[in-house]
């Protein structure tokens, strides 16, 4: 079956009532956003889509060791690689530290799992407010143009509630979602 | 829809709101559009409609109009959403320009003709791992700054050619191999273009560290075309001198593994005596600027 043990794609045409939206989380464990603890603050975007629990409903994971296990590196089993990377490409949302964008060392991996996230997808990061702020956000954007970058908590939240009531709302958005299923389902089989 | 969800934020950005006036804008507008999407959002194919229901739906409703005169819009975007004429897509493809300027410019193509000389020189187009790339940038750098220069405004500082040209990147030492975060960022800019390519490379080597591979990428051509003829237009001596030692460096080194290109790192003093994270090479440090009166040939240098 396409998309193996790891995804059950929806079929074209099929009638979707509830989707279950997974956000991958890349983020050091005890990471906040303008303050707020991760969990907290996606509970709190939940808790503002007046159809969640009816149309949509999104689980967060912790997916930084994952993500660092999908880098190639010298001390890389291949298996394991393959194995983190499609796990990844599961998760239509992704909130990643804008530190991950930053660095050296993950900036190239996560471009490369970004470039090869279906359009679909979205990917969104934030910035807390310092000197360095605008710096850092044109930085992030002239390098992943399709990344959101938020400057504020507001903007932070209405890219992830956006995305939520939208794109991943099958009252909203069921073709999208379909779509993005079948193709994560073939990345996954190509994956080998 | 693909993201479509973002359009009141770019055109809430195309209103020319910002900062708290541009929140409140979009939290009037989410409310409408959530209302409207219940009551009229059955009648538009939102698939392909979706822009079509928001200018005739949501951005012309008489609340959301209001609220933009009270917030101070500019009235003659104002105007758009009242007749419901609101240009989204294009709201959408000005995030696409790309505005790049001259010294920039420099840096990106110089690097699009290393690959482009690359594969000529070694029949493989791309460069892997990463840190390979960095060594030959850095290498044509550090012979620049090993060319004396009669011009140089300050010996003492002992940039030699590259105090006039050469890219603007700094590179660092890590453990056996040079690296320039600033580099590093510009490929990403590139790849992020399609003018460079950046994969995994397929067969993990064991003294590899950055194990990646990037290649021109689709729009490299076009890039090439249209701005490597301007720079060269500008037939200036220190970009030539430029171009000179990268081409010698990809004859000497283009064929080189990287454990030999990490010998010969070896053999130069200021990496050898640095630390890891230690900076041994700082980049050009004059700017580049466009002015055909110029004695250069079209290119001033800026102190």
């Amino acid at each position: 079956m396409s998309g193996g043990a790891y995804f059950d794609p929806y079929s074209e045409g099929q009638s979707i009532d509830l989707h279950k939206e997974q956000i991958a989380v890349v983020c050091n464990p005890n990471a906040k956003c303008f303050g707020t603890p991760i969990p907290d603050f996606l509970d709190s975007v939940r808790s503002g889509i007046d159809t969640y629990g009816e149309t949509v409903e999104a689980d967060e994971n912790d997916c930084l060791d994952l993500f660092l296990k999908s880098v190639p590196g010298p001390n890389q089993q291949n298996e394991e690689l393959i194995d983190a990377q499609k796990q990844l490409l599961t998760h239509s949302l992704w909130l990643v530290e804008c530190e991950r964008f930053t660095e050296d060392k993950s900036s190239t991996p996560l471009f490369y799992q970004i470039q090869n996230l279906p359009d679909e997808s979205t990917v969104i990061t934030w910035v807390e407010p310092g000197p360095k702020q605008k710096e850092t956000v044109d930085s992030i954007k002239s390098r992943f143009p399709s990344v959101l970058v938020s400057s504020t908590e507001h903007e932070l939240e209405t890219h992830v509630s956006g995305y939520l009531q939208f794109a991943a709302n099958p009252a909203r958005g069921e073709h999208s979602i379909i779509q993005w299923s079948i193709k994560v389902a073939k990345k996954i089989d190509e994956l080998g | 829809m693909v993201n479509e969800w973002l359009a009141v934020q770019r055109v809430g950005e195309w209103a020319g709101l910002s900062g708290e006036r541009l929140e409140r804008y979009e939290t009037v507008t989410r409310d409408i559009l959530e209302k409207e999407l219940e009551e009229v959002g059955n009648n538009y194919n939102l698939n392909n409609e979706f822009f079509e229901f928001l200018n005739e739906a949501v951005f012309s409703s008489s609340e959301l109009v209001s609220i933009l005169k009270e917030i101070g819009a500019n009235p003659e975007k104002v105007g758009s959403f009242e007749a419901g004429s609101v240009p989204v897509e294009d709201t959408f493809s000005s995030y696409s320009v790309v505005d790049y300027g001259l010294d920039e410019v420099a840096d990106f193509v110089m690097l699009m003709k290393l690959f482009k000389n690359i594969t000529a020189t070694t029949g493989s187009d791309s460069i892997a791992p990463l840190e390979k790339l960095h060594s030959l940038v850095y290498l044509t750098n550090y012979r620049l700054s090993e060319t004396r220069d009669p011009r140089a405004s300050n010996r003492d500082l002992d940039f030699g050619m590259l105090e006039r040209t050469g890219y603007r990147y700094s590179f660092k030492r890590e453990d056996s191999y040079c690296w320039s975060e600033s580099l590093h960022r510009d490929v990403l800019r590139l790849c992020a273009w399609g003018l460079l390519e950046t994969e995994p490379v397929e067969q993990v080597e064991d003294h590899w560290s950055v194990q990646y591979r990037v290649s021109l990428g689709p729009s490299a051509q076009m890039f090439l075309l249209r701005f490597s003829s301007k720079i060269e237009s500008f037939r200036s001596v220190p970009l030539k001198e430029w171009e000179i030692k990268q081409e010698d460096v990809l004859d000497d080194f283009a064929n080189v593994s990287q454990s030999g290109i990490n010998r010969e790192l070896n053999s130069i003093p200021q990496f050898t005596e640095a630390s890891a994270g230690g900076v041994i090479l700082n980049g050009r440090p004059k700017r580049f600027s466009s002015n055909p009166n110029t004695p250069l040939g079209g290119i001033q240098i800026n102190a």
